[in-house]
């Protein structure tokens, strides 16, 4: 049953991601883009690993994914420009992804992975424990990989503090509306017309 | 608890950020202070335990003389850079309390890289100093080309973030772990090493060589540098260089040690082009801050020399001549920070023709540091060059040496090109006398330091020898 399902929605994901990259409308490419983020997170629930499932949905589709549908609309890309150059670009283009890519399979070819030390992190144990995947990731997150979470944690208000460094704009003669101005008007001091 | 003086730089940077709304007047003049206050604290924890050695937080970060000496050599050079800030004038647009807080935090960042003996915790600390350094880059916003360099540095740096963590994601692959003792523990125990793993470290290097602008990645270089408000430059071409040869000279001696017949290789061409580059690219330069920029890349070029022995005395050069660097670095944007006319930041070759009528002695400092960059004896940058060369000719590495030598020539051509019109040509323009007191005497004082060198260069050997032991005594 799991096989079946793993290979339809592998397949919509395929699918969807050739939309992404031949569809017209710029729009259009990102909601596939939403789509296939979907599927792959339906076969990441299939194979147990529902903490990936959740950030999958939460992080790329509830951010990344958003902030490229702004962009995009906000942008207004004339998807005409966008393809122009494709024919010309493309001969150069294949020659060097089938280089890298040849250069990649003969790396990759007779690779032992994780073979010699154990890794760091020891998640099946954990899971053999009892505890589910986001648990286990959350005791190593607080646990080993304390000081980390605090310098990624540092890292955000980092950012935070330069977003309004950058935007913030301290005009002190911007012309606004003073609410409590405008209610404390006397019928006298209106001008009239006569 | 060991790494108190970083703890103790992030608490301090936050506490500072919630004094700053409440300060009304002159905010950023009382921040600026406090922020070197708090270098200096710092500055005592790091020097009270210099010989003290010790992993902590699980192996993340080490603890060692080696470290804990660059750490303070940062410190004093931030520490210098904020005093600086605080006594040129600046453009308005720097006058804000957030500048001093953004350079306290990538100071943090700085010292977690130089401490950190895991991949992962090198890469945070690197995403911090960095993060902080674009918006540094951009501060004046308002300013067309600052935004302009500002986006630039961010393109660069987070491309080069992308390239280390697919380097890091290849090498956790293969060894299952991405600290530093595991790796070298892997590495030991192979016969032949896979190719994957050079491939990683490969992108790791391509990654740092862009952090350090070594040709033939240095392209962000002169445009960062001279779109950067030059408080901003004086920081980029000084502080991150340390921090990035600090984690270059750990990462490469310590868990890639056993591979050094690949990664020299590799830094053999990082340095040719670096010294090629720095030195041809200056020629046709007419403003000083690209000019400096090129400079850079030629230095860069240097340092990157004495590390492909991978010798102990070749990392002691290294510490050396980055001492020597930072001061001529130093001495050099604070005299561009106070170049003026009519109170209008100026920075191209030009406006000094004639400064020696005008103002003879900020010439004749300036004329030694100078001559201090080009390598001329008995400055100090002749000295830290002499070191290298040593070296490079111990190791039979003749090739480099003569490339090094030939590309020292031309270098010195650009930078006598500029005491020639400093001493010789006719002044067109007057630039505004130095009007703060306190950056005359610190230009002396660099000047003074790049010339007296000559007298106690066993000082500097021995320190900075007695510091990279414990880089080796971990093996």
């Amino acid at each position: 049953m799991t096989e079946i399902l793993f290979y339809i929605f592998s397949a919509i994901t395929i699918l969807s991601s050739f939309f992404v990259v031949f569809s017209f409308n710029p729009v259009h490419s990102v909601l596939f883009l939403i789509f296939s983020f979907f599927n792959v997170a339906v076969i990441f629930l299939l194979s147990d690993a529902e903490f990936l499932a959740m950030t999958l949905i939460i992080v790329y589709v509830g951010a990344v994914a958003v902030l490229f549908l702004f962009v995009v609309m906000m942008l207004n890309i004339n998807e005409v420009v966008v393809k122009e150059g494709f024919l010309r670009y493309f001969p150069l283009g294949l020659i060097l992804i089938s280089i890298f890519l040849t250069e990649l399979i003969i790396i990759f070819k007779d690779i032992n992975f994780f073979g010699a030390a154990s890794s760091g992190i020891n998640i099946e144990e954990l899971i053999n424990q009892g505890h589910e995947n986001t648990k286990a990731l959350g005791l190593f997150l607080y646990t080993d990989f304390f000081i980390i979470f605090q310098i990624s944690g540092y890292l955000l208000l980092v950012a935070m503090i330069g977003a309004i460094v950058l935007a913030h704009d301290d005009k002190t003669n911007l012309k606004g509306q003073n609410v409590y101005r405008q209610k404390r008007i006397k019928k006298e001091d209106i001008i009239k017309l006569k | 608890m060991l790494i108190i003086p970083e703890i103790f730089l992030a608490i301090c940077a936050v506490i500072i950020l919630f004094i700053s709304p409440f300060l009304k007047k002159e905010a950023f003049l009382k921040i600026g202070y406090i922020t070197l206050i708090v270098l200096f604290v710092s500055q005592f924890f790091i020097l009270k335990d210099i010989f003290y050695s010790q992993l902590i937080f699980d192996g993340f970060f080490i603890i060692d003389s080696f470290g804990s000496f660059l750490k303070s050599l940062i410190l004093i050079g931030a520490g210098l850079i904020i005093f600086f800030y605080l006594t040129v004038s600046n453009p308005k647009s720097l006058k804000r309390p957030e500048f001093s807080i953004l350079f306290l935090i990538s100071v943090v960042g700085m010292l977690l890289m130089i401490s950190s003996n895991n991949l992962l915790s090198l890469f945070m600390s690197m995403e911090l100093q960095s993060l902080a350094l674009y918006i540094l880059v951009s501060f004046s916003r308002d300013d067309f080309i600052s935004s302009e360099a500002g986006v630039k540095y961010f393109i660069i740096g987070s491309l080069s973030t992308c390239i280390f963590l697919f380097g890091t994601s290849l090498i956790y692959g293969l060894v299952g772990s991405t600290s530093f003792n595991e790796i070298s523990l892997f590495m030991s125990d192979l016969y032949s090493t896979p190719t994957m793993l050079i491939v990683g470290l490969i992108f790791i290097l391509v990654s740092l060589s862009l952090k350090i602008s070594a040709a033939p990645f240095h392209m962000w270089t002169p445009d960062v540098y001279q779109g950067a408000p030059s408080i901003v430059t004086t920081l980029l071409s000084t502080l991150p260089k340390i921090a990035a040869f600090g984690v270059l000279i750990r990462l490469l001696v310590y868990p890639f040690g056993e591979i050094i017949i690949d990664w020299g290789k590799i830094l053999i061409i990082l340095s040719i082009t670096s010294m090629l580059i720095g030195s041809l690219g200056a020629l046709r330069q007419t403003d000083l801050k690209r000019l400096m920029a090129y400079s850079t890349i030629n230095h860069i070029g240097f340092i990157l020399m004495a590390l492909i022995p991978g010798s102990e005395d070749g990392i002691t050069s290294i510490c050396i001549y980055l001492i020597f660097y930072i001061t001529m670095n130093l001495g050099m944007f604070l005299f561009i920070l106070n170049m003026q006319r009519d109170q209008i930041s100026v920075s191209s070759i030009k406006d000094l023709s004639g400064l020696y009528k005008t103002q003879p002695l900020m010439a004749g400092c300036l004329s030694i540091i100078l001559f201090s960059m080009a390598g001329i004896p008995p400055m100090a940058g002749f000295i830290g060059k002499l070191i290298i060369l040593n070296i490079i000719i111990d190791n039979n590495l003749f090739f480099l040496a003569i490339v090094a030598v030939l590309t020292s020539v031309i270098a010195a051509f650009y930078y006598i090109r500029l005491i020639k019109s400093i001493f010789f040509d006719d002044p067109i323009d007057d630039l505004d006398n130095i009007s703060s007191n306190h950056s005359k005497y610190m230009l002396c004082g660099f000047a003074f330091f790049n010339l007296t060198v000559v007298l106690y260069p066993q000082f500097f050997l021995n320190l900075c020898a007695s510091i990279t032991l414990s880089l080796f005594a971990v093996k």
